[in-house]
């Protein structure tokens, strides 16, 4: 057998790994073929035939995720593949026709419009006109698979990723499809709901609006919507998401790929959880208690020199929740420092599924451990308290602090003790950095779309605070906060990424 | 560059110019002759103009043959308005509609419309079209924003064109 190790894709010779199929190698050097049923994250089924593409030499033509680099025993020449040739794109044009037969066309209330690759290639590729004048197959809509995921059989284009994901990834095997020809459609077992916790995956592999989120159904058009690259602060797994938001208002999460973390998935949990993000009762503004025990709204300029003039009086340790980013945890430690007292965090411990989610709950605990903060267990005094989450600072560990300088997302969560208090944006609107479980450094990227307008970001506050305690402290601005943790001893053998990098960008397919 | 002025000579004004008089007896005599002859002043805002098929005055919403809001919320209208006078709110509608999704806030701001008509260009499902009414009017800022139902009041009935929800 000839040792083949190439593949000629459109006259270009790629190198390929033994095993690597042509649409592998023609996505990883960023060339694009069409593809529906391929997912780099599971097995390959090769029945959708959009990614048809010429193999010169053939009369036909074959499908790309299926077709391996490496030719045949017999033949000693490296494969000669065209994606763009006429015979590719009628092949192609030829599928999309078949496809379009029976689907709805449902793009107007259908919430994959704007990321729906049925969409996008039949721009490419689809005619203004059916051939085929019968009437489009009636199917069910709007089923129900468990609570939180909604079928439409109309949209389905059978590609069965759904089905081999409950196989293959979470082996709970929730889904098969069902019926023959055009009746074909996918069915869930009789239990009714997924027994995983990962089944929302479905919903960003299924490349039409066959399979919908219930809870972001109808809600916006992706078009209005801010994005964002950031982290999943969950759990300490930290998987890599993106945010979407619009007008304040948090819309969604969903996994970024990064095949060190999470791969290509995230879990429900983690998913569904940024609906805190959305409270009514969001603090907007910093507010000072006057003399009568009464709120007042104020400036932020206002608000630090009540605050640096609190503490002063008062003096103490710092509580930080275990999902602050690395820079708000080393200003922690640096307030901590000037007032005198110690700086710890607080998480809570949740349980490990064995698969992405793990017990710690604390989105940074080990990124505070790095830095050194002690872990609160059990309520002590605290002047200052930052809480994002009501899971990780509970209501024990926070009245229990009798803080009097509170940052918080939720007014619900200030304790009664508090003489001034700082929005605190959620995970979605704070710039920073984490490190996972693994001792993986992560960015997390704020969403303009996100929280409320002109929120100040928290290092700047704690920084501010501390310029005015006259502790001899100096402004760094985020480079230089970033720059003095890459100092300390413990972060010698991380390098922390430049506040500016943006986060590593993973295909989403 | 240099610029040229040329100075431009003025007629002085004659003295029966400046006595006014014939002036104002010609303007006088347009008004008499003006009297004999027919009226074409129009007593609005009781008697309207009919304004021509193509025209465009202010977008309303139709409902289909059979009384059912034709919108489905798909918020094209919204994307494409350049004023961003529509304001949506999606909304699930119940089962047995004819269709799974309608608008639950359609908020048209008649303060920003600009009369394009390109939100009866985008609109998919021809659910909202430009009237025929150029009578818009609010003694307040909040009566110039017409909320949905109102929309659907004023746009009526439209039997023709796309029903493609109709059997669903
Ligand atoms: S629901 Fe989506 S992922 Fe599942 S078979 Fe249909 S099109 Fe494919
Ligand atoms: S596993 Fe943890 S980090 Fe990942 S999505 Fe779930 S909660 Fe978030
Ligand atoms: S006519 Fe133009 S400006 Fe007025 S609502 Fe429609 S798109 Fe907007
Ligand atoms: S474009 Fe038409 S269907 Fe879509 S929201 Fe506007 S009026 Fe409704
Ligand atoms: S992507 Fe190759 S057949 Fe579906």
């Amino acid at each position: 057998m000839a040792d083949v190790k190439t593949v000629f894709i459109n006259g270009v010779e790629y190198p390929f790994d033994a095993g690597q199929t042509v649409i592998q190698v023609a996505h990883e050097n960023g060339l694009d073929v069409p593809h529906y049923c391929y997912h780099p994250g599971l097995s390959i089924a090769g029945n959708c035939r959009i990614c048809m593409v010429e193999v010169e030499g053939d009369a036909k033509p074959q499908v790309s995720c299926k077709l391996e680099c490496a030719p045949p025993p017999w033949v000693s020449e490296p494969l000669r593949i065209q994606t763009e040739s006429e015979l590719a794109k009628s092949a192609r044009a030829g599928t999309m026709e078949m496809l379009l037969v029976n689907h709805p066309l449902d793009c107007p209330i259908c919430d994959q419009a704007g990321e729906c690759h049925l969409q996008d290639y039949s721009y490419q590729l689809g005619q203004g006109q059916a051939s085929s004048s019968t009437a489009k197959t009636k199917l069910p809509k709007n089923v129900a698979f468990g609570e939180k995921i909604v079928y439409d059989a109309e949209r389905c284009i059978k590609c069965t990723l759904c089905v081999r994901f409950c196989e293959e990834v979470t082996e709970t095997n929730e889904l098969n499809l069902g019926g023959r020809g055009d009746e074909e459609i996918v069915i869930m077992s009789s239990k009714g709901e997924f027994e995983t916790d990962y089944s929302m995956n479905i919903i960003d592999i299924c490349p039409v609006g066959a399979l919908t989120s219930r809870d972001f159904r109808f809600k916006s058009r992706l078009w209005f919507m801010d994005f964002a690259d950031s982290v999943c602060t969950g759990c300490a797994r930290g998987c890599n998401v993106i945010t979407g938001g619009r007008n304040g208002s948090m819309m969604r999460m969903e996994p970024r790929h990064n095949a060190d973390v999470n791969q290509w998935w995230m879990c429900d949990q983690g998913r569904l959880d940024y609906r805190y993000v959305n409270t009514p009762t969001r603090i907007a503004t910093p507010r000072i208690k006057t003399a009568d025990g009464v709120w007042a709204a104020a400036t932020v300029d206002d608000a630090i020199l009540a605050a640096a003039a609190a503490l002063k009086a008062a003096g103490g340790n710092v509580l930080v929740d275990g999902g602050c980013t690395l820079e708000e945890m080393h200003l922690a430690q640096q307030l901590a420092a000037a007032l005198g007292g110690k700086a710890t965090y607080a998480a809570a411990t949740g349980e490990a599924d064995g698969f992405l989610r793990v017990a710690e709950q604390g989105a940074n605990a080990a990124g505070a451990e790095l830095l050194g903060l002690a872990r609160a267990t059990k309520a002590g005094a605290a002047a200052v308290l930052v809480v994002e989450r009501d899971a990780n600072v509970p209501q024990a560990l926070r009245d229990g602090a009798d803080a009097v300088v509170v940052f918080a997302t939720d007014a619900d969560h200030v304790p009664a003790s508090a003489q001034v208090v700082f929005p605190f944006g959620s995970s979605a609107e704070r710039d920073g950095l984490f490190v996972n479980t693994d001792g993986r450094v992560q960015v997390a990227q704020r969403n303009p779309g996100i929280g409320p307008d002109n929120l100040t970001p928290p290092y700047e506050l704690l920084e501010e605070i501390l310029g005015e305690l006259d502790a001899g402290y100096d402004w760094h601005g985020r480079d230089g906060i970033v720059a003095a943790i890459q100092a300390q001893p413990a972060f010698a053998k991380i390098s922390l990424p430049a506040a500016q990098a943006t986060a590593e960008v993973g295909a989403t397919s | 560059m240099t610029v040229t002025v040329k100075p431009v000579r003025r007629r002085k004004a004659s003295f029966l110019d400046r006595l006014y008089l014939p002036a104002i007896a010609k303007g006088l005599s347009i008004t008499f002759m003006r009297m004999f002859k027919p009226k074409v002043t129009m007593q609005f805002p009781e008697e309207r103009w009919t304004v021509r098929d193509e025209y465009r005055g202010m977008p309303v919403l139709v409902s289909d043959d059979e009384g059912r809001p034709k919108c489905v919320a798909c918020s094209l209208c919204e994307f494409v308005c350049p004023p961003k006078a529509i304001f949506i709110v999606p909304d699930e509608l119940e089962a047995g509609n004819n269709v799974e999704r309608g608008p639950a806030v359609f908020d048209l701001n008649m303060l920003r419309c600009i009369y394009c008509g390109l939100c009866e260009e985008a609109c998919p499902e021809e659910a909202i079209f430009m009237s025929k009414n150029y009578l818009v009017w609010g003694a307040e800022r909040e009566d110039m924003i017409f909320h949905k139902d109102k929309l659907y009041e004023l746009g009526g009935v439209r039997e023709e064109g796309v029903k493609k929800w109709k059997d669903k």
